[in-house]
């Protein structure tokens, strides 16, 4: 019962993790129609950069938190008007193709910059241990739980009382009538792009202070699409549910399963992929996801 | 297609062929005889290169009908030729079938693993459509992984040399010949598949599948026919890859080339079997110039560490995606058609 | 749009250019130094300039980039203090290179595939390389063969037991995976007879899961560890890079009653994993006692700084020495630097180990020169008169013992060293000699 109990609570640490990626990718999706396959390398940039500015500038947390958010509005910005705003009204491939480029590149700057290199900050992040009887609650966890419902909070926040979070949201719903209005729809992506990126280099400066940040860090992006498919594309509450359903599913699988697989594991790598399978047989549209209707 | 003056179409055949002039035959000859004496003057580099290409050929051939004809885009394309080299390298090195007959094996294995990913095509599409076929390529390379008694797991897999005729295929030369002949067989094949039924049948689905359907293409049959073309190809490429190196391993088959064969479809030209040959030799090339230009920069400029003149290479793969996608999204044989039709109408054309 | 289709035009054909350019000049540089050599066959008098190649394959993206890179700068480095002081080692003043003789480093980045490290393989051969380096496990299993058909002997510091089964083309400066783990296993044993333990120690293996994890999982290790008296309980894989705590595996460790793991992981790897293992709770001084061992590539030299005392208890296996021991090895590494890179020093342990590799061909080559003019050199020569020949050889005392190599002996150690952290720093715990427990037809 311990391992089982074990196992949960650390499936759900790793889901907030892969909620926190699914969050970017859906404000992207619904804000800009563009599907961001580079949201992985975006947490791979912030697990990076919060090793720059932990350890090489040696700034305090909350500082370097704001330093990496900085540099994340800036690249987000960059990222959108220099490579996604010629595609608008492209076609979905010429979309994923732009953003699995744009990945290609961040991991070629990332080896550029930090020299691919195997970079940890153990102890580095404030480290929240709570034990509850037999079982340890990962730190992670913790974090990612706070840090998740504050984004979600300050996203809410954003979306119901600020302007520009309003447009966004108009923006979302018709794009025509919202040009009609008077709202720039450019600027509109270019800051769903901005908060994407900030989400991103947060949730990498969680796990890059968890197990360290590499180049091959990025994978976890892939993994983060289950959880968007899942949750239905273009819901931040599908996003969350669904990414702690997958992380729970994926840890407990690996925990019982594993031992009896031929040889000997590696399911939870592949977990989120079967997931995508069973759900775009059964349930395209995912638990939450608007179903559209096609017109000839 | 602008011809000459003076060659007139008399019936709907003559219309519909292929090469039209008797110019065109004599370029075609001279390209195959080019082609096929390349072993007799070329050094083992540029034999190897090509005879990468042409591999990678057949398989972007497969991804064009697939992706470029009936509009299906696969982002697990080396996963499917994961599934022909395996199986290839599995028949070969386990049960000591000769090379030609694993050769349409793996074709066939792959072509049926293709179907089955391609089962939620009918009811996806876009977006989603691409996870699933990323999802297939991880699935796929698992289940290697998984059945390591057969497949050597991490450990990768010895693959004996191919054999055909009592002839051993040792040498790079005779290697390339074979890969050149399956590529010119496959090339031949997807060029006249557009032409039939079946391809227009393609095309009408990636222009509109629902019109394509009220017109009363099954879609289901179609699609699923789609998916099994496109990965026959993809599993005799695979089949081929692995038994060049002699070795079958999953590091040949990272969802890093399923992207990057994409991106050769995209820099060639969408839906056109010239276009999927123009990107693949580009985009091998630079590959080519990019393992070369390490060392050479790292030469040049002493100040910049070598594992950064490597990690251009992959600012420079992403790069060249990203300028095409906004520059050139039709391709280089949009450019091609537009270059010659230039010399063409010169001087008239300015 | 319009305004940047003359951009297009000329972007794209200076693109085609430059990989014309870039191919052409490789050519072009590859038949330069053809005929170089064919010139200088005809004169075979001693001042003809030779330039000798040295190198082969690194994997300077991807998981191993930070090793490579290392070992790459150690190559270069070293190929230049030979280059300036014809003598392979400081503590070698009799192994002198002929001064007409100049080694240069050829390198690709195989990007740890084992297709692109053939491609390179191909290309460095046609280059006049006579030596090869074998980044990885994966490589090596693909090159295994190549390798012998050609006859050319080749370095490196990965050593899946595999490599032992003939053809033996691949010379180790380290110990074969599966030894380095009986070494471990012999320690542990006594450690736990020696603190009272009646019961039978279960060991299990905690390993990468990928080709260099998985080397050690062959029956004949299973089997030895069972005739020194371990109850083997299973194995758990980890992801060569983990995106996220293995909970999982530890937790199932846990629950087995686990003593022992062994295993073979690189730092991305083995540190997640402690950082975890410890806040379960997990090590030899924690509330559930287990002893973590990996194999070299988890180098304390990397993962020590990194983790402190968080990492108390590791034992690694059939490593270097550590950077600040007093050795002559590390400090001819210390002058190499200090010569060659004042400005930007390496850390990592790794290049000492690129220093190792180089003088091993470089020794290769000297003693295949003894027998051949340099300008007449094959590569068959080099592994027959080059790395079959070399036998005590003296790396700086950087590894265990000096380094023998011949026909059927790849394995140039002949002993393990085992180190463990202990309070924040590197302790060398004992040497065992080897088991030979991989046994090839």
């Amino acid at each position: 019962m311990t391992f089982f109990l074990q196992l949960v609570i650390t499936g759900f640490g790793l889901g907030m993790v892969y909620a926190l990626i699914a969050i970017g990718f859906v404000i992207i999706l619904k804000c800009s129609k563009a599907f961001n396959i580079a949201q992985g390398q975006f947490v791979m940039i912030g697990g990076y950069l919060g090793f720059t500015f932990l350890v090489t500038f040696n700034l305090p947390v909350w500082a370097s938190i704001l330093a990496a958010i900085a540099v994340a509005v800036v690249m987000g910005g960059l990222i959108e008007r220099l490579t996604l705003r010629p595609l608008v009204g492209q076609s979905v491939l010429a979309i994923i193709m732009m953003t699995i480029a744009l990945g290609t590149i961040l991991e070629g700057v990332a080896t550029l910059v930090w020299g691919g290199e195997y970079k940890a900050y153990h102890g580095a992040l404030p480290t929240i241990t709570l034990k509850v009887g037999e079982f340890s609650i990962p730190p992670e966890t913790l974090i990612g739980i706070i840090v998740s419902i504050l984004v979600v909070v300050a996203l809410m926040a954003l979306f119901r009382y600020a302007k520009i979070g309003l447009a966004m949201r108009a923006t979302a719903e018709d794009e025509q009538v919202v040009q009609s209005v008077g709202i720039k729809v450019t600027s509109i992506y270019t800051i769903s792009w901005m908060i994407a990126c900030v989400v991103g280099v947060v949730s990498g400066i969680i796990l890059g202070g968890v197990s360290g940040v590499m180049v091959s860090m990025s994978e976890v992006g892939m993994k983060a699409l289950a959880v968007v498919l899942l949750g239905g594309i273009d819901s931040i509450g599908g996003a969350i549910l669904a990414g702690i359903i997958i992380g729970v599913l994926e840890n407990v699988a690996a925990g019982y399963l594993d031992p009896l697989l031929p040889s000997g594991g590696g399911l939870a790598n592949v977990f989120p992929f079967i997931i995508i399978i069973i759900v775009l047989i059964f349930k395209p549209h995912g638990l939450f996801g608007l179903k559209r209707i096609e017109r000839i | 297609m602008s011809l000459p003056s003076g060659i007139f179409q008399e019936s709907y055949g003559q219309d519909m062929a292929i090469l039209r002039t008797k110019q065109q035959w004599i370029w075609l000859l001279i390209f195959l005889a080019v082609l096929f004496t390349m072993p007799l003057y070329s050094s083992d580099k540029i034999m190897t290169l090509a005879t990468m290409m042409g591999i990678s050929v057949i398989s972007v051939l497969g991804l064009n009908i697939l992706t470029g004809y009936c509009g299906q885009i696969s982002l697990g394309h080396a996963g499917f030729m994961a599934v022909g080299g395996y199986v290839s390298a599995m028949l070969t090195a386990n049960l000591g079938w000769p090379f030609w007959a694993a050769l349409p094996c793996a074709g066939l294995a792959a072509g049926l693993v293709g179907i089955l990913f391609g089962l939620p095509s009918l009811k996806i599409k876009g977006f989603y459509l691409i996870m699933a076929t990323v999802a297939a390529q991880f699935i796929v390379i698992w289940l290697i992984l998984q059945f390591r008694g057969f497949t050597g797991g991490t450990d990768g897999l010895a693959v004996p040399r191919p054999e055909l005729f009592g002839y051993v295929i040792k040498t790079k030369g005779a290697y390339f010949l074979l890969v050149m002949i399956i590529a010119c067989l496959a090339t031949f094949f997807a060029k006249n598949l557009v032409r039939t039924r079946v391809g227009r049948a393609f095309i009408a689905i990636r222009d509109n599948d629902l019109a394509a359907e009220v017109m009363g293409v099954n879609l289901l049959s179609y699609k699923l026919l789609a998916f099994f073309i496109g990965c026959v190809y993809a599993g005799v490429a695979g089949s081929l890859l692995v038994h060049y190196f002699a070795f079958a391993d999953i590091n040949m088959f990272p969802f890093g080339d399923s992207v990057w064969y994409l991106a050769m479809l995209i820099v060639g030209g969408m839906g056109s079997t010239t276009g999927a040959i123009f990107g693949v030799i580009t985009l091998k090339l630079l590959d080519e110039a990019m393992i070369l230009a390490g060392p050479a920069l790292a030469a040049a400029f002493p100040a910049i560490a070598a594992q950064a003149a490597a990690s251009l290479s992959l600012i420079m793969r992403g790069l060249v995606i990203v300028i095409f996608l906004i520059f050139e999204p039709r391709g280089l044989v949009h450019r091609w058609e537009l270059i010659k039709a230039y010399f063409k109408r010169w001087p008239f054309s300015v | 749009m319009k305004k940047f289709k003359p951009f297009l035009t000329v972007s794209l054909t200076l693109l085609l250019a430059l990989i014309l350019v870039l191919t052409s000049c490789n050519g072009e540089s590859t038949t330069v130094t053809a005929t170089v050599t064919t010139s200088s066959t005809s004169t075979t008098t001693t001042a003809s300039p030779v330039t000798l190649y040295i190198g082969g394959t690194f994997a300077l993206t991807g998981a191993y980039a930070e090793d490579c890179a290392a070992v790459l700068a150690g190559f270069q480095d070293y190929a230049k203090y030979v280059n300036d002081n014809h003598i392979i080692a400081p503590w070698y003043t009799d192994k002198t290179i002929p001064s007409n003789i100049t080694f240069e480093v050829l390198w690709g980045d195989d990007q740890l595939a084992p297709d692109k490290a053939l491609t390179i393989y191909d290309d460095l051969k046609s280059q006049g390389m006579l030596v090869e380096r074998i980044t990885g496990s994966p490589e090596g299993l693909a090159l295994k063969d190549r390798l012998n058909e050609d006859r050319i002997g080749a370095t490196s510091q990965s050593t899946s037991p595999s490599y032992l089964s003939p053809p033996q083309t691949i010379f180790t400066n380290a110990p074969i995976y599966t030894d380095q783990m009986a070494a471990a296993a012999e320690w542990f044993l006594e450690q736990w007879i020696a603190a009272g333990h009646t019961e039978k120690p279960r060991v299990a293996y905690l390993t990468a899961d990928s080709s260099l994890g998985r080397g050690i999982d062959i029956p004949e290790m299973q089997a030895y560890l069972e005739e020194l008296g371990y109850e083997f309980v299973g194995s758990q894989f980890v992801p060569m890079v983990p995106t996220t705590p293995p909970t999982t595996q530890l937790l199932w460790l846990k629950d087995n009653n686990v003593n022992l793991t062994l295993g073979c992981m690189i730092n991305p790897g083995s540190q997640p994993t402690i950082k975890e293992a410890v806040r379960l709770g997990m090590g030899p001084d924690l509330e559930y006692e287990i002893t973590f061992v990996f194999a070299n590539p988890s180098h304390l030299q990397v993962f020590v700084p990194a983790m402190g005392e968080l990492g108390n208890g590791v034992v690694v296996t059939g490593d270097f020495v550590a950077l600040d021991a007093d050795v002559p090895g590390v400090d001819f590494a210390n002058m190499l630097q200090d010569e060659y890179r004042p400005d930007n020093k390496i850390s990592h342990v790794m290049y000492l180990d690129g220093i190792i590799e180089a003088m091993t061909q470089i020794e290769a080559l000297r003693l295949a020169m003894l027998q051949k003019p340099a300008d007449q050199l094959t590569a068959l020569d080099v592994l027959e008169y080059g790395f079959y020949q070399i036998e005590d050889f003296n790396v700086g005392n950087i590894t265990i013992s000096n380094l023998t190599y011949g026909p059927g002996d790849v394995e140039g150690v002949d002993m393990v060293r085992i180190q463990q952290v202990q309070d924040g720093v590197i302790v060398e715990v004992g040497s065992y000699p080897l088991r030979h427990i991989y046994k090839h037809e």
